[in-house]
C-alpha cells in the first residue's frame, strides 16, 4: 500500500493507538520467555535479559495441555461447522425463496442479535442442566449452534450474487440443492471462509459461557485453564500464565494472518451493502 | 404453425400494468424481433414466455399447449442475456455444459457438444479459461454456445450484444443469423437498435407502452409504417412528419400547392379519415436548385457532413425537416427547392393511423 505522508497526523495517531493496543500481548508473550525471578522483579521491559522457554515445558506439567487443546479445538469446530452448514442454508432461504412471512421471520431473526448474551444466559443454562447437559462440551456447544450474525453476512454476500446467473439455473430447471452447490457456495466461498474464521476466533477465546457450563477440569478449555491462574488459589506461576495466554493467541493470530484479506473484505463489502 | 402464442397477457407489478392485454403469435422457426425504447416492455414478454416472470393475466401457448404454469426448466427455453450471465467461477467448458450436466446428459455426448460449440463460435483452445480471462466478444459468444448446446425448442436473445462495441455487434449480427439457419429454433430477440432489428429479423414486433404498435416484415415495418409512432421510431434521422392542409386540388407546403398524383387523390378521396401529417423520409426528400413546376421552396438553416452523407435542414409548414443526400448535391446559397416525389409519401390521421397507400402500388 502506498502511504500518503501528508496525512502524517493520522500515521503518527494510528501508531499510538497500535502501541496501546499490541503492548499487553507484546509483553505477554515477552513475559512467557522471562524465568520467574525476572518476570517477578517487575519493570514493563519488554526484551527477556536471560531468554528461557523453561515455563513452556512447566506448561505440560501445570495442565494436561494437550487435553484442554483438543476440547478447545472439538468445541470450536463443531460450533464454527453448525454456524456455517444452519448459515449458509438460512441465508439461502431468505435469498432465493419466496415464502409466507419472509420478512418477519428475518426480522426476528436478525433482532436476536441485539438481544444481550448475558440476557439469555441464565436460561440457557437452567434448559440445559434440565436436560442433564451442564458439565459437557457438547451441552455448552448446544445453544451455538446457529448464529443471527452470520446468516446476516451470509444473505448480504449471497444478495450480491447478479439474478441472471440464478435465472439460467432456473431455464434449466436446477434443483435448489444443486444451485447451493454450484453456484452459491462457490461464489461466496471468500465469505463463508472468513465469516467461518470469525466464529471459530469467537468460540475459541469464549470464557463466561464455559465459565458457566464447564464444572470438571477434564472439559476445560484454554481460556478456563488460564482463569486457573489468575484465582486465588492458582495465580503464582506468571510465565506459565503467560506461556498458556501466549500459546491460547497463536492459533487464532495464526488464521487470521492466513485469511486476512478475505475477512476485512467481507465486513468491508457487508457495511458498503447493509 | 405458430410456437408461441399470447393471448390476453397482462402483466402487472403491483397497481402498474405493463403490458396490458397483448396478442402474439410467433410462427415456429422465425427470427422475430422484439423492438422498443427501454421500459416499453419488451424484456417483461421475453421473461414471460420463458417463465422467468409469471403471467398476470391472460394465456401463454407453447407448441399449442397452455404454459402458463409449466416451470422454466420445462419449457425448453435457452436464453442469452445481455451481460451474458457467465458463471465467474466455471470454466468457459463448464460454463457451456452447465445445463446438460443437469439434464444429466451422457458425458461423451457432453464433450461432443461442447466442442461443435467452441468451434462454431471459434473458441477452441479457450475451454479451460475462466470468463474473466476472455474479451467481451469471447464473452458473448460462450453465452450464445451455452444455449445452443441445449438444443432447445426456443432460443431467446435479451439485447444480447448490446454490450459488444460497434464493429464487433456488426459481425456478431451476422453470426446470429447464421447460427439459426443452422438450427432453425424459434429465435425470439429483443433490442432497442433498430439496425439488429432490420438486419436480424425476418419479422420485427414494434412495441410500444406494452402494445404491439405493428408486426410485420423489416422491409414493411420501413416502408409501410402502421401508424406514427412506427414511422418515426424506425430509422435515422427520423421520418419527417409534416402537418398539411388538404385543398381540392392537392396540399398546401409553405404556401405552394402540390397537387396529388392520380393514385393518391383516389385513395385518400376514399379514406375515412382525413389525413393531418404527411411522412416522407429524410433520404426520400430530394433537393434542387432549379424551380421546377410544384417545386416547395425551401431555405437550407444548417448543414451537416457526415463524410457518407449530407443532411440539409430547413423548415416545411413550420416544422424542422431534414434531407439526406448521399453528397452535396445543391447548394443552399441559392433559391432551394423540394420536389415532393409522391411515390415516397405517407399520410397519417390526427390519431397516429396510417391512412394506407394507394392500391395500385406493390405490395411489399
Amino acid at each position: 500500500m502506498k502511504i500518503d505522508w501528508a496525512e502524517w497526523k493520522w500515521h503518527i495517531l494510528f501508531l499510538l493507538v497500535l502501541g496501546v493496543m499490541l503492548y499487553p500481548i507484546l509483553f505477554a508473550v515477552s513475559t512467557s520467555f522471562k524465568s520467574m525471578p525476572e518476570a517477578f522483579s517487575g519493570g514493563a521491559h519488554l526484551i527477556p535479559h536471560e531468554p528461557t522457554a523453561s515455563a513452556y515445558v512447566r506448561v505440560l506439567d501445570v495442565l494436561p495441555f494437550f487435553h484442554i487443546l483438543s476440547n478447545t479445538f472439538i468445541v470450536a469446530s463443531i460450533v464454527t461447522a453448525f454456524k456455517l452448514c444452519t448459515g449458509v442454508l438460512a441465508a439461502y432461504a431468505f435469498v432465493f425463496l419466496d415464502f409466507r412471512g419472509k420478512k418477519w421471520v428475518y426480522f426476528a431473526l436478525i433482532s436476536t442479535i441485539f438481544i444481550p448474551f448475558t440476557v439469555i444466559m441464565i436460561p440457557n443454562y437452567i434448559t440445559l442442566s434440565k436436560m442433564g447437559l451442564v458439565d459437557n462440551l457438547f451441552g455448552m456447544a448446544l445453544p451455538q449452534l446457529a448464529d443471527a450474525t452470520g446468516i446476516f453476512l451470509l444473505r448480504q454476500h449471497m444478495k450480491g450474487i447478479p439474478k441472471a446467473l440464478m435465472e439460467v439455473a432456473d431455464l434449466e430447471g436446477a434443483s435448489h440443492w444443486s444451485r447451493m452447490r454450484s453456484i452459491v457456495i462457490p461464489l461466496v466461498r471468500p465469505a463463508i471462509l472468513s465469516i467461518g474464521i470469525i466464529f471459530f476466533i469467537n468460540s475459541w477465546n469464549e470464557y463466561v459461557w464455559p465459565a458457566l457450563m464447564i464444572k470438571s477440569q477434564e472439559n476445560y478449555t484454554l481460556s478456563l485453564a488460564l482463569q486457573m491462574f489468575v484465582s486465588a488459589e492458582g495465580g503464582t506461576d506468571i510465565p506459565v500464565a503467560m506461556a498458556v495466554s501466549t500459546l491460547t493467541m497463536l492459533l487464532p493470530l495464526i488464521l487470521y494472518a492466513v485469511c486476512q484479506k478475505f475477512i476485512i473484505g467481507t465486513f468491508a463489502q457487508s457495511g458498503i451493502k447493509g | 404453425m405458430h410456437s408461441i402464442v399470447l393471448e390476453n397477457v397482462t402483466k402487472r407489478f403491483g397497481d402498474t400494468v405493463v403490458i396490458d392485454r397483448l396478442n402474439l403469435q410467433i410462427r415456429k422457426g422465425e427470427r422475430l424481433i422484439l423492438l422498443g425504447s427501454s421500459g416499453c416492455g419488451k424484456s417483461t414478454i421475453l421473461r414471460m414466455i420463458s417463465g422467468l416472470e409469471t403471467i398476470s393475466d391472460g394465456t401463454l401457448y407453447l407448441n399449442g399447449t397452455v404454459a402458463n404454469d409449466i416451470d422454466p426448466g420445462d419449457r425448453g427455453v435457452a436464453m442469452v442475456f445481455q451481460n451474458y450471465a457467465l458463471f465467474p467461477h466455471m470454466t468457459i467448458a463448464e460454463n457451456i455444459s452447465y445445463g446438460l450436466r443437469i439434464r444429466k446428459v451422457a458425458e461423451d455426448e457432453i464433450r461432443r457438444r461442447i466442442d461443435k460449440a467452441l468451434e462454431l463460435l471459434r473458441l477452441t483452445g479457450l475451454a479451460d479459461r475462466l470468463p474473466k480471462q476472455l474479451s467481451g466478444g469471447q464473452r458473448q459468444r460462450v453465452a450464445l454456445a451455452r444455449a445452443l448446446v441445449n438444443q432447445a425448442d426456443f432460443f431467446f436473445l435479451d439485447e444480447p450484444l448490446s454490450n459488444l462495441d460497434a464493429q464487433l455487434r456488426a459481425h456478431a449480427r451476422k453470426e446470429l443469423v447464421k447460427i439459426h439457419e443452422m438450427y432453425g429454433q424459434t429465435f425470439l430477440y429483443v433490442t432497442h437498435d433498430q439496425i439488429e432489428a432490420m438486419t436480424v429479423g425476418q419479422r420485427i414486433a414494434v412495441l410500444d407502452q406494452g402494445k404491439v404498435q405493428m408486426l410485420d416484415t423489416p422491409q414493411r415495418v420501413y416502408h409501410r409504417p402502421a401508424n406514427r409512432f412506427v414511422a418515426t421510431f424506425i430509422g435515422s434521422p427520423a421520418m419527417n412528419m409534416i402537418p398539411v392542409r388538404y385543398t381540392n386540388e392537392g396540399i398546401v407546403l409553405n404556401e405552394v400547392t402540390v397537387a396529388h398524383s392520380a393514385d393518391w387523390r383516389q385513395h385518400l378521396g376514399a379514406a375515412a379519415s382525413e389525413p393531418t401529417e404527411m411522412g416522407i423520409r429524410p433520404e426520400h426528400v430530394e433537393l434542387t436548385n432549379e424551380a421546377v413546376s410544384g417545386a416547395v421552396p425551401v431555405k437550407v438553416d444548417y448543414v451537416e457532413d457526415y463524410g457518407n452523407r449530407v443532411a440539409y435542414y430547413f423548415a416545411v409548414n413550420g416544422v424542422e425537416t431534414v434531407a439526406v443526400a448521399p453528397m452535396h448535391t445543391i447548394s443552399s446559397d441559392v433559391p432551394t427547392y423540394w420536389v415532393p416525389n409522391a411515390h415516397r409519401l405517407h399520410f397519417f390521421a390526427q390519431d397516429g393511423v396510417n391512412v394506407g397507400y394507394p392500391s395500385t402500388w406493390e405490395k411489399l
